[in-house]
């Protein structure tokens, strides 16, 4: 079978709906597997953004506290592909009409690259530390997009090249990452003790503590909402809704927690170390010195080309499953590009807290609208043939293949995000942001929203045609 | 594999599948019970206190 057979095969898998007769994995394969989809590098940055804000104490109890109860709610989505063995972009035809989902589809994956972005972006500073390690003079800034680009055009390549060569690559990704936060807390706690680092002073405090807490509430948050594109693949392989439901909060809440942490202990211990405020784990490696910081450098870099070709490759197969008739490798030579574009912008990088609200604006009100329908207003029952059969008499066909109250919540959403919350400027608009946050009750506001216009004689009357 | 064949092939597949899913003895297996949410809250309350201690 050729890459583009297997590309087939496995869009076809991946849009068939799975039965039970077929899955395969238990609590222990999806922990394993989110749990390598948790152990990403951007984790770093996550985490030394938090810590700068909120000084080590604070930081680790809000990262772990948000993270894990939020994704109590969130990762409860994940109950619906394993009991009807097909992907959450499959079932979305029900919230937002099918063509509602496609023009969805494309702005949520689109904005996903944006992580890929910062993958490049740490992959850059990570070749370009090893580059001044051995010669001692630092890399120019202008050089470093160029040296993400090889990251990209490399992730790129051995994405085509297969899902077999993919899988293989990916086996470096773990214990590179592993590696890395090995030697970061060693280095943190053999010169500080807890206490030490508690009595650390954050560098990016703005001085009003309430509203720095409720900022980095914020990102975490937002930080859940970045599992939207991936959360309908792996549960429909996953034998019960127990297994499946422990498992993804296992990985992608408690271990992707987790490695946020050591980002966060990373920042603040390897910053007084160092005298380095930078969220960028590589800035903190290279300051390290010895043959630990070259070799952490380089296990870092080759981690993020086997995730880059991970992600390649999954994030291809899923355009796939929107049209299964596209070419595998030319949708590879597009998203390669598009990762570029985004590269080159710098933008994400640069603004990171502001690419983690378009993040938390659509991926937050986005899963709370699939809960609301699934479990409220759908009761749980749902018409599969009309999950797939797409005609104007389909009862997912809505109003020309949009569904308005799905597409009016999530707007709705949107707009008490920003209502609340400026994120050019990272400030609350009102006080209500230091209660809800902006992506907290923006996913009020579009689960309110549906549930009562879903409520209603004339709203049942058109989200429930699959009675 | 031509386009026409992929979608052949996908299209056949599907409704084979859903036949079974709609049939009335499909057995969608043990679902997330009270003991879940019961699971769900506890790590929840743990969760909270912990915030709550660390702003103490």
């Amino acid at each position: 079978m050729n890459v583009e057979q297997q590309a087939n095969s496995e869009a076809i898998y991946g849009i068939a709906p799975m039965l039970k007769a077929e899955r395969t994995m238990g609590f222990w394969d999806i922990t394993f597997i989110t749990g390598i989809y948790a152990l990403a590098p951007w984790c770093f940055t996550q985490g030394g953004y938090i810590a700068s804000l909120l000084g080590i104490k604070a930081a680790i109890t809000n990262i772990l506290g948000v993270i894990i109860v939020f994704s109590l709610l969130y990762l409860l989505t994940v109950v619906i592909p394993t009991r009807h063995g097909i992907d959450i972009w499959i079932y979305q035809r029900a919230t937002f009409g099918y063509k509602g989902l496609t023009v969805l589809w494309f702005i949520v994956i689109g904005t996903t690259w944006g992580w890929e972005a910062i993958l490049a972006r740490i992959y850059a500073t990570s070749v370009g530390g090893l580059i001044t390690s051995f010669t001692g003079a630092p890399v120019s800034e202008s050089l470093i997009p160029w040296l993400g680009a090889t990251c990209i055009l490399l992730g790129g390549f051995l994405a085509i090249l297969g899902p077999d060569v993919v899988r293989k690559i990916s086996y470096i990704a773990v214990p590179g990452v592993l590696f890395v936060c090995a030697v970061i807390l060693f280095v943190v706690f053999s010169n500080y003790s807890i206490a030490d680092l508690v009595a650390m002073k954050p560098t990016g405090s703005s001085g009003d503590f309430r509203s720095d807490y409720m900022l980095a509430t914020e990102w975490n948050l937002a930080f859940v909402c970045a599992w939207y594109a991936v959360l309908g693949v792996l549960p429909r392989m996953v034998k019960t809704e127990r297994k499946s439901y422990w498992g993804f909060m296992t990985g992608f809440g408690l271990i992707y927690a987790l490695i946020v942490c050591v980002g966060a202990f990373g920042a603040i211990g390897l910053s007084g170390i160092l005298g380095v405020t930078n969220p960028d784990p590589a800035a903190w490696l290279l300051g390290i010195g010895g043959w630990v910081g070259p070799v952490s450098l380089l296990l870092l870099a080759l981690s993020n080309i086997s995730i880059m070709a991970v992600a390649m490759y999954s994030l291809s197969v899923s355009t796939k499953v929107i049209n299964p008739e596209w070419n595998y490798r030319k949708i590879v030579g597009v998203w390669t590009v598009w990762c570029l574009i985004l590269n080159f912008w710098g933008a994400i990088w640069t603004y990171y807290p502001m690419f983690l609200a378009v993040i938390g604006f659509i991926g937050g009100p986005a899963v709370i609208i699939i809960l609301a329908d699934f479990f409220i207003i759908r009761k749980q029952k749902l018409s599969m043939s009309s999950m797939y059969h797409q005609t104007k008499e389909n009862a997912y066909h809505y109003t020309n293949g949009f569904n308005l109250i799905g597409i009016a919540s999530l707007i709705g959403g949107a707009i008490a995000y920003f209502a609340v919350y400026d994120p050019i400027n990272l400030v609350a608009r009102n006080m209500l942001f230091n209660i809800t946050t902006g992506t907290g009750l923006s996913c009020i506001v579009a689960g309110l929203i549906y549930i009562l216009v879903g409520s209603t004689k004339p709203g049942k009357a058109y989200l429930l045609r699959d009675r | 594999m031509s386009k026409g064949e992929v979608k052949a092939m996908l299209e056949a597949e599907i409704n084979q599948r859903i036949a079974k899913f709609e049939s009335p003895d499909y057995d969608y297996g043990q679902k997330i019970d009270k003991n879940d949410y019961l699971g769900i809250l506890i790590v929840a309350i743990l969760g909270i206190g912990l915030m709550v201690w660390g702003i103490s």
